[in-house]
């Protein structure tokens, strides 16, 4: 069934600028982030590293759910995910490349947001230099 | 046991979430049997959509949410 017009519409970052997912220890930040690290980075794990993550942050299945499937303890599947968890920060702490996605991302909103003001030519073109500098590993994601 | 679920969607690098009901024996990919809402972090600020009177009736039909969509829902303003 479509939501409908009295459901509830709700903003979850009301503060605008690029740290969207920034770690604030919210829950579902950090599960958002999980799903993202996995993008970036799931080429670098093990096969199953690579399932088990999936299966909890793509599929929302629960410790005890994968346990079930795979034939092993919760608690065996949560050691797996925090140590896979842990590796997969590992690699954003050294490359940095899902920040850096981010960043790039919202300069390019921010620079299409500004498209929409006549008198905002100049600053899209700032936004759209910083977010090629950056591509071009011209300045690091610092920040 | 029917199961309140995330289901992801969308390409790579940028996940969007279906937030559905399915039954927990058909967990990957599986139909789902009603969708309540969604939920896009991708937009700045996050959006999040959900049929608040359907996700109680489900609950109170004896769906369990994940801890995820729990979380969310109670973002939504769920008790």
């Amino acid at each position: 069934m479509p939501p409908t017009s009295r459901n509830f519409v709700g903003l979850l970052a009301p503060e605008r600028g690029v740290l969207l997912f920034e770690k604030t220890g919210e829950a579902m930040e950090k599960f958002v982030e999980n799903t993202l690290l996995l993008d970036f980075y799931g080429g670098l794990l093990t096969e199953k590293q690579q399932r088990f993550f999936s299966l909890y942050y793509n599929q929302d299945m629960s410790l005890s759910e994968i346990a079930s499937e795979e034939g092993i303890s919760p608690q065996a599947v949560r050691d797996l995910l925090k140590r896979t968890e842990k590796l997969l920060e590992g690699y954003e702490k050294a490359l940095g490349l899902a920040k850096a996605h981010r960043i790039q991302l919202a300069s390019l909103e921010e620079a299409l947001e500004c498209l929409d003001d006549p008198q905002g030519c100049a600053k899209a073109k700032e936004k759209l230099a910083k977010a090629i500098d950056m591509m071009k590993g011209r300045i690091c994601a610092e920040g | 046991m029917v199961k309140i679920r995330l289901k992801r969607l969308g390409a790579k690098k940028a996940p969007f979430y279906r937030i559905v009901v399915a039954d927990s024996r058909t967990p990957r990919d599986g139909k789902s049997i009603a969708e309540l809402g969604i939920y896009d972090p991708t937009k700045n600020p996050s959006v999040l959509n959900v049929n608040l009177e359907e996700a109680k009736k489900w609950i109170s039909n004896g769906a369990q949410p994940t801890d995820t969509v729990r979380s969310l829902l109670k973002k939504a303003g769920l008790a």
